[in-house]
């Protein structure tokens, strides 16, 4: 499993501390991403999703019970590397992130052009803001963000721009890895669609991989390549695009199918009665089980992710 | 447009204008915000409309003009034959009308249990006796299914998941059983799964009470669910108006055209393919562009035209009116070419 | 509501602050119950004649754990002492009082005194003293004619002392010898009085003053301190929890009005919460004091309407502003709510989780603030206050003359109060804005 891939993800964990006990949020997650090819990890609110992102990126807050599993970026084991040379040599070096609504994190007090240049001097790779900007440009472009913004603060400019200058400032560093948590969910449809075309042109220019992390499942048929479903806390399905969006297989991701209204064709909708699991105290056995309509009596058994074909897995007892 | 007051027209919107003074320093007036500008419609009663747009085009403004939190600058708002500004105590209008709030946390006072949230407005509008107050609470908590209702009157919005909260919020506001109902974004904060519960609720309600729905979102597969009519709403007024499936099927208005172009369906094949946007942003409702607000962006504008004068209605087809140049001939009763010649931009790829 | 005080379980600074609160809260309540409040007027008030007995800045009993040999007062009557009547004749008696009692302490007294009541008789008894120490010697002391409240202070008595070669408490206490050396044992002091009237009897009481008395000691004026000590606690919570409602309560009300109506209202709020910040409060309060009145109910309204406009008005002003942009105001003015409802059952609820700690960390800057004007001499004249005896202890200049027992008292209870109220005030802090907590 270890060089699978240009980012891998074995039995990752992450546990918060509270006081009511540890949240399970991401519970022995595994999955990679080939190169140059788009993963969207789909879900809904309280599945993990944002955690996952956390995760890989070892971005992780101070109530940290359990950090664990193997992470591998081409090949390497970064899970195993010191937080100072994973900060130096990794983290927005050769794996950067767009965080949920980062067109509202950037800092309102630097212009748009010297903040996508901040990672390069952080890291070495320029060594004046002039050097840096001259880099940031080249990305600008990249993105769609006319040059003369770049002087500008990001108050001055719209939802669609900032969110442009987030991803930006992900790219400037040329990683192998961009993670983007909910990059669209707060735009417009036009703005939306905007901000896809922008990934779908630098997916195909700069070959960069990247992982995206949203609810919204019918944006994320727009780039995916393959899809991994997540649901209280564990992977529950992978599989590439075309088998996903077309027919998903764990009863979960076809309720979910079933859920998404569309416009171009009808259909009838349905909804999950229930509410997703606690991650406080996870459930024994499968953690859909009480919601699933096709439930028999061996789901009280924890799945496996079962291999279905090469490039699919499903954890459920249906397809053993 | 049927006269104001007929049976079935429950709301008339009659050259609504809702403009906003913007002033520096206090007293340097810069202009006017224009967020609502000249929109006029008709509502029948039991009938549900979508009012369809991006943010900034002022459907939200619409929306709390028709509730009555902004005052008109222009134009009447007639509900069941009656003025609504007529009179200065908005009271009785107020509690016919019922809101539905986008963020369903935010919506509910924190501080309120469940019971006193939905006592709120039964004691606002007069109904004092508690007996009969806990049977509509408990009548309309069975109604919108957050049942058992012992179990829920005590508890805090903080102990409610997303869709419960949004059940209160409806029940909220169907507790002084209005006649309209209107929804901002109703369903766009929950959960995909959630949504549909949320829908179908409104649906249900909509059905049994024949209430009108006003259903503002953008967002428009989730108003095909319950809606007979669309509007869509560009740069503050209604550019396009039509039965839900025209509109789908054969949009006319070209930003209309764009905006169903955008909106992707779960379908693996959308990786392929770089997506047909009209460029530039939209307008601001402080300097509007001169004439058809879209003209900046469209791809098949006519020089001359588009850029001086604002499009009136043209109607296109049953219930179907455009606000674009490119029909004026429809007027005439010739209609409207149904590929129009694009003056710019690329072919749209497909 | 009820969860956060749970939560205060986790916080044993909170628990600690709780704790001394409970104290004081106690202690006012023993105050109010064991000594009401006119007593405690009557006897703070009262003047010397209350507090014959106590001796003048005693330490506290409790001080003999360290000091073993401090000595306590002693009072000997003549009810129970040997008493000898003679007939001398011509209507006149000779009766002969000997007041004896033990002295075991190693240490001379603090101060002599002796009371003598007689009849208010034309013809006053004379009297004339003697003291007899344990080695069986006799000194005379003085002869006087009796009144009929009679007050001699043998202490302070010049001749006398003199006469002896050093203050009586101490030579006649102490071997002639070998002064260093405190004569213990049965003292005496014996009272021939010359009654020339029918009527005339006497009754003396000698006071043989020690250095330690009550739980907190005495001041200069003889009062024990236990007094203030005690009525300063209910005094100092009520003027700290009065101003602090006052001033709070007002400061959310206008605060939520001026932001609700906006615009002018909300201008002119501000304006007057600036001008109001920069007048100085204590100087105006000195001059209050000084000029108009010192009662403490005035300084209170003062202090309130000071506080009424307060740098309190920005915090909520800023709350509040959020608060009106919540949605759920926006419904609530969607089904009907008007401004007087919205602003209190919907904006004010809001301000809670701020106020509450606010208001119990802002109490003890108002007890301080009645502390620090009863020591710069504008506490209330009438009310013992634990202020009025740090004023005392100053200005009879206590760290002079080592009466540190004075100062530390009341200080010590202001310093409590202040910690009790300031403890829980931060953890509630810390539980109401949760992101001021460290996870």
């Amino acid at each position: 499993m270890a060089a699978n891939g240009v980012l891998s993800a074995e039995d990752l964990r992450l546990y918060f501390r509270t006081n009511k006990g540890p949240v399970q949020a991401v519970d022995g997650v595994t999955l990679s991403l080939r190169r140059g090819r788009t993963l969207v990890v789909v879900g809904e609110s309280g599945c993990g999703k944002t955690s996952l992102a956390r995760a890989i990126l070892r971005l992780l807050p101070r109530n940290v019970e359990t950090y664990a599993g193997h992470l591998w970026l081409n090949g390497t084991d970064i899970m195993a590397l010191p937080e100072e040379r994973f900060r130096r040599e990794i983290r927005w070096v050769r794996l950067a992130l767009v965080p949920q609504g980062a067109m509202n994190a950037l800092n309102p007090v630097i212009r748009v052009g010297d903040q996508v240049a901040e990672p390069l001097l952080v890291h070495g790779r320029a060594t004046s803001l002039g050097e840096g900007r001259r880099s940031a440009d080249e990305i600008f472009r990249q993105v769609g963000v006319p040059l003369d913004f770049a002087d500008r603060y990001p108050f001055e400019l719209s939802g669609g721009m900032r969110q442009r200058a987030a991803i930006a400032m992900a790219l400037v560093t040329v990683p192998d890895v961009v993670v983007l948590d909910e990059p669209t969910s707060a735009l417009d449809v036009l703005t939306q669609a905007n901000i896809m075309n922008v990934l779908k042109a630098i997916k195909r220019d700069m070959g960069t991989s990247f992982i995206l992390i949203t609810h919204d499942i019918a944006t994320s048929s727009e780039i995916a390549d393959d899809a991994a479903v997540m649901y209280a806390g564990q992977v529950v399905e992978v599989s590439q695009a075309g088998d996903f969006y077309r027919a998903p297989l764990h009863p979960y991701s076809q309720a979910l199918m079933a859920s998404v209204p569309t416009l171009h064709e009808t259909k009838a909708l349905g909804f999950i009665p229930g509410r997703p699991p606690s991650l406080i105290d996870p459930p024994r056995g499968c953690r859909f089980a009480d919601r699933c309509p096709m439930r028999f009596s061996r789901c009280s058994e924890e799945p496996p992710l079962i291999r279905v074909d090469e490039h699919r897995q499903v954890k459920c007892w249906l397809h053993a | 447009m049927s006269p104001a007051g007929a049976d079935d027209i429950l709301l008339s919107v009659r050259g609504l204008h809702t403009w906003f003074e913007l002033r520096r320093l206090g007293f340097v007036r810069v202009g006017f915000v224009r967020a609502v500008d000249d929109v006029s419609f008709d509502l029948r009663r039991g009938e549900a409309v979508a009012v369809v747009g991006e943010s900034g085009c002022g459907k939200s403004t619409l929306a709390k003009t028709i509730l009555g939190l902004h005052l008109p600058t222009q134009g009447e708002i007639i509900f069941d034959g009656r003025p609504v500004h007529g009179a200065a105590d908005l009271r009785w209008y107020r509690a016919r009308v019922g809101y539905v709030q986008q963020d369903p946390y935010g919506a509910l006072p924190p501080f309120m249990s469940v019971q006193r949230i939905l006592d709120e407005p039964l004691l606002i509008n007069g109904v004092v006796h508690p007996a009969e107050r806990l049977r509509r609470i408990q009548r309309i908590l069975d109604e919108v299914r957050l049942t058992p209702v012992e179990d829920f009157l005590p508890r805090y919005p903080h102990m409610l998941s997303g869709g419960q909260q949004q059940r209160l919020v409806v029940a909220r506001a169907m507790i002084l059983e209005p006649k309209l109902i209107l929804a901002d974004e109703p369903v766009s904060m929950l959960d995909a799964s959630v949504r549909v519960e949320i829908l179908h609720l409104l649906r249900g309600l909509q059905a049994k009470h024949n209430l009108s729905l006003i259903y503002i979102t953008h967002d428009l597969s989730t108003a095909r669910y319950f809606c007979e009519r669309a509007f869509v709403m560009y740069g503050g007024k209604i550019i396009e108006r039509a039965p839900i499936e025209d509109l789908l099927q054969a949009p006319r208005h070209p930003y209309t055209q764009a905006l169903l172009a955008a909106i992707p369906d779960p379908d693996p094949a959308n990786a392929a393919r770089l997506r047909d946007v009209p460029p530039g942003e939209p307008p601001s409702l402080l300097h509007p562009p001169a004439g058809c607000r879209y003209h900046p962006r469209c791809p098949f504008v006519i020089k001359g035209v588009c850029d001086v004068d604002v499009p009136p209605d043209f109607e296109v087809g049953a219930g179907h009116r455009v606000g674009c140049w490119l029909y004026r001939e429809a007027r005439e009763g010739v209609p409207a070419t149904d590929a129009p010649e694009r003056a710019w931009g690329p072919a749209p790829s497909s | 509501m009820s969860r956060a005080l749970a939560e205060l379980r986790h916080y044993p600074s909170a628990l600690a602050g709780l704790g001394i609160i409970v104290l004081l809260v106690l202690m006012s309540i023993y105050a109010v119950l064991a000594i009401p409040y006119r007593e405690a007027i009557r006897l703070w008030r009262g003047g010397e004649t209350l507090w014959l007995d106590t001796p003048r800045n005693a330490l506290p009993i409790w001080m003999t754990l360290f000091r073993p040999d401090l000595p306590r007062t002693i009072v000997v009557g003549s009810r129970g002492a040997l008493r000898q009547e003679e007939d001398l004749g011509g209507g006149v008696r000779q009766v002969t009082l000997t007041l004896a009692f033990d002295y075991p302490y190693s240490q001379v007294p603090d101060e002599l005194g002796l009371f003598l009541e007689t009849e208010a008789v034309q013809r006053l008894p004379h009297a004339v003293l003697f003291w007899r120490p344990p080695d069986g010697s006799e000194i005379q002391l003085n002869e006087f004619t009796v009144d009929p409240h009679e007050v001699y202070r043998i202490s302070a008595d010049a001749r006398l002392q003199r006469d002896l070669g050093g203050p009586p408490e101490a030579v006649l206490f102490t071997d002639a010898q070998n002064p260093s050396r405190v004569l213990r044992g049965r003292h005496q002091l014996i009272i021939k009085a010359f009654l020339f009237e029918k009527t005339s009897d006497m009754r003396a009481r000698l006071v043989v003053y020690g250095k330690a008395h009550g739980l907190a000691g005495t001041d200069h004026l003889r009062r024990d301190l236990m007094i203030p000590l005690l009525w300063g606690a209910p005094i100092a919570m009520a003027f700290g929890l009065l101003a602090a409602v006052g001033s709070t309560l007002s400061t959310l009300i206008i605060a939520a009005v001026g932001v609700w109506y906006g615009r002018w209202v909300d201008g002119g709020i501000q304006r007057i919460t600036e001008v109001n910040l920069i007048l100085p409060g204590l100087p105006i309060l000195i001059l209050i004091g000084t000029l108009y009145s010192r009662s403490i109910w005035v300084i209170l309204g003062v202090v309130i309407l000071l506080g009424i406009f307060g740098a309190g008005i920005k915090t909520y002003r800023a709350l509040f502003l959020q608060v009106k942009e919540a949605p759920y105001i926006e419904a609530a003015r969607a089904y009907g709510a008007g401004s007087l409802r919205a602003v209190f059952t919907y904006m004010i609820p809001r301000a809670v989780p701020v106020l509450i700690p606010q208001f119990v960390t802002l109490i003890p800057t108002f007890v301080f603030l009645e502390a620090s004007l009863a020591v710069l001499g504008l506490g209330d004249p009438v009310l013992p206050t634990w202020g009025k005896v740090i004023e005392d202890a100053y200005s009879k200049g206590a760290l002079f003359s080592g009466h540190y027992y004075w100062v530390l008292e009341p200080a010590a209870l202001l310093m409590l109060s202040g910690l009790g109220f300031t403890m829980l005030g931060f953890a509630l802090d810390r539980i109401f804005n949760p992101r001021l907590r460290e996870i």
